[in-house]
């Protein structure tokens, strides 16, 4: 099963992230308002690591080495807790009235400016010009998609008209 | 401050952000300690659960009521459950197929967004102003650049 999942063109994984992220997106905007999020975090996460606990599974059956560190498991956790915090804060996101287009295009245009600083910053890697005017540019892009501030409009009662404040 | 006021989800999109990037940050410095990614993945997510459970026992201390769990709970756990496990699955396959990453990630990231924008217009009938659609494209080739 891996030799054939190996020799697929990567493009065919890339379109599967792209839906399966904005499938993610979708409906965790559709998940019902009462619902607790720590509840439904807890159940797909566990839905999730069991399928990847299986694919592990699979994977060191057919013969591929498993190795592991004490290192690359406490970063694992790390990046772990990291995902709990995005998780049920897209929730309460959502909750809050985000609409799915600008808040995944908010959220991913910011994480690949922070990512730029960060991976500067602490991994010493490269920033270039092309980089600096990325973080301009998707900075500007996300002012622009912040929401605008919503208009007052006052009434007058004894004749019916409106105007804007 | 007004404006947060009127929209108090940007708030939460700051958390977001600074979950992600934390979860990437040690994503990119773990990948470099052999450990096999596959493996990587599964411990993630058993922590993300782990998180969730304690969350869930801390609420309930604090709240003393009864926690309700509708039956919509479940589809939509499942259904979250499978997408983030074929996100992450075909993440890990990407990179061992050899994808180059700067042409991957910008194409990964556009069609993330681009995705959700026409899912957000034509599924739940979401409105953009033209300075939003402005704001989408320079976001857009800002994560092109910042990922190339």
């Amino acid at each position: 099963m891996f030799e054939y999942l190996f020799s697929l063109h990567w493009l065919i994984f890339c379109t599967m992230v792209v839906v399966a992220s904005s499938a993610y997106g979708f409906i965790m905007r559709l998940v019902h308002p009462k619902t607790n999020s720590f509840v439904l975090g807890a159940m797909f996460a566990a839905i999730s690591g069991l399928c990847l606990g299986l694919l592990t599974f699979f994977y060191g059956a057919a013969g591929y080495d498993i190795e592991y560190s004490k290192a690359g498991i406490l970063l694992a956790v790390t990046s772990g807790l990291g995902f709990y915090i995005a998780d049920f804060q897209t929730l309460a996101m959502f909750r809050a009235g985000a609409p799915l287009g600008l808040g995944i295009s908010a959220i991913r245009a910011s994480v690949s400016c922070t990512g730029v600083i960060v991976g500067f910053l602490m991994l010493h890697e490269s920033f270039d010009l092309l980089k600096f005017i990325g973080i301009v540019s998707a900075s500007t892009g996300i002012f622009y998609l912040m929401p605008e501030k919503e208009k007052k409009v006052e009434i007058d009662y004894d004749d019916n008209q409106t105007r804007q404040l | 401050m007004k404006l947060l006021g009127q929209h108090n989800w940007i708030i939460h999109t700051c958390f977001v952000v600074l979950g992600y990037t934390a979860a990437f940050t040690a994503m990119k410095i773990g990948m470099g300690h052999e450990t096999t990614p596959f493996l990587y993945a599964c411990i993630m997510s058993a922590s993300t659960c782990v998180a969730h459970l304690v969350s869930v026992v801390i609420f309930k201390i604090k709240s003393r009521s009864a926690l309700t769990i509708q039956s919509s709970c479940f589809i939509a756990a499942l259904l979250i459950g499978v997408a983030l496990f074929l996100n992450n699955a075909a993440s890990v396959l990407m990179f061992f197929a050899d994808a180059p990453i700067s042409l991957a990630m910008p194409i990964s990231n556009t069609g993330i967004v681009v995705a959700s924008v026409i899912v957000g217009v034509f599924f739940l009938h979401e409105r953009m102003t033209r300075k939003q659609v402005f704001g989408l494209g320079l976001s857009v080739l800002g994560i092109v650049l910042l990922n190339v």
